[in-house]
């Protein structure tokens, strides 16, 4: 009877809702328009001179390919968690595997003995937060418009994700290679963006979307 | 569940989206019927289990435009169910662990009120913002003083009581009670 009342408030309440998109169509745009931005941030902020020469280096290349895994890994995994059903765990294993890979290799390099120079880090943390934020505003508002039923999960997945791709652009503008700078300076970044978007997401994404 | 009664049920939440009440009662009858076994396979108590299968209707009810139709209707409304029997039982632990033990400790204050009162408080609660929310959840639900919670939000206890006063209020906003006391 109690459930029978509550089926005629839910119904007499019921407007015309228009469904979300799905979690591959989202990806397609926030992954286009992430892209764009930092390559356009990365043109703007100016890349480095000696880009043709440090993409020689290994250890250049996989410093930009495994965040870039990351975020797009870790970005599609959080939009297929928040459409109830749509749940992949495999997009969330590739982007964990990739952030051990990216994490073993700076915390590899950082305690050889061919560490570098630490160096400043001011103007590595203010492009790697400019890089991120159009990107991490775009998912979020993606991922509210739809369910976040594990809002811890999926509020890590998305900014880890935009901290990731932020640090692969960051990547092209720092000239800095030293492991021990990009562990200090660029991978805790996006280890704590990562760590606070399960508060944020948890503020953000109300209940009414679980 | 059946692909034959997936297909319906798939159907009737796709014509609900557009606006069709009339399959949108059909689809909540239907997916009642589906859950409540489903329910019962996991939880002993049954009145719990009617319990999570009404907080799983007012789930489904706010994520319905989530459903992607022409896909199979089974794994969403599943998943929204298991979701929701797991928060309501974190938070039955929750409640249990801010309780005082022994045979004489009340009964969980929200298990209190009659269940279409206290679902759409639950309701109403849950739709408001974070700090209101984790105000009014710690003062009625946990049962703790405006001085406890004050201390834990680091706010004077003027502040808590602003902050609750206004979560009252727009609780009884949500819940279409304009009245004040009611």
């Amino acid at each position: 009877m109690e459930t029978e009342a509550l089926i005629r408030r839910l119904v007499a309440e019921a407007r015309p809702v228009k469904p979300v998109a799905h979690p591959l169509a989202s990806f397609g745009v926030w992954a286009a328009v992430a892209l764009i931005w930092i390559a356009a941030a990365v043109t703007l902020v100016g890349p480095r001179t000696d880009l043709a020469v440090a993409a020689r280096a290994p250890e250049f290349a996989l410093n930009l390919v495994l965040p870039l895994a990351v975020g797009l890994a870790a970005s599609m995994a959080a939009l297929f968690a928040s459409v109830p059903g749509h749940h992949r765990h495999q997009w969330t294993l590739i982007a964990a595997a990739a952030v051990a890979a990216w994490l073993l290799l700076v915390i590899g390099g950082a305690v050889s003995a061919d560490h570098g120079r630490l160096g400043a880090g001011a103007r590595c943390i203010r492009n790697l937060a400019a890089f991120s934020l159009p990107p991490g505003l775009l998912l979020y508002h993606l991922l509210r418009r739809a369910a976040p039923l594990d809002r811890g999960t999926v509020g890590m997945l998305a900014t880890l994700a935009t901290s990731a791709l932020a640090q692969a652009g960051t990547r092209l503008v720092c000239h800095n290679d030293g492991a021990l700078h990009v562990l200090v300076w660029h991978a805790s970044f996006v280890v704590v963006l990562g760590a606070l978007g399960i508060p944020l997401a948890r503020a953000l994404f109300s209940a009414h979307q679980r | 569940m059946d692909p034959a009664r997936d297909h319906d049920l798939a159907v009737l939440l796709a014509l609900a989206q557009e606006g069709d009440r009339h399959a949108y009662a059909r689809f909540l009858i239907g997916a009642c019927q589906v859950l409540r076994p489903f329910l019962a396979q996991r939880m002993r108590d049954a009145e719990l289990a009617e319990d999570v299968l009404q907080e799983t209707l007012l789930a489904i009810h706010r994520a319905r435009h989530t459903y992607l139709p022409g896909r199979p209707v089974g794994p969403w409304l599943y998943t929204i169910c298991e979701h929701r029997m797991v928060d309501f039982l974190r938070s039955r632990r929750r409640i249990a662990r801010v309780e005082v033990p022994g045979a004489e400790a009340p009964p969980p204050a929200v298990t209190e009120a009659p269940m279409p009162q206290r679902l759409a408080a639950l309701d109403a609660l849950e739709r408001l913002p974070g700090k209101q929310r984790r105000v009014i959840e710690l003062l009625k639900v946990h049962d703790l003083s405006v001085r406890e919670v004050a201390s834990q939000f680091g706010m004077s206890e003027s502040a808590v009581k602003v902050t609750a006063f206004r979560g009252y209020q727009a609780m009884r906003k949500i819940m279409g009670v304009n009245r004040h006391g009611d």
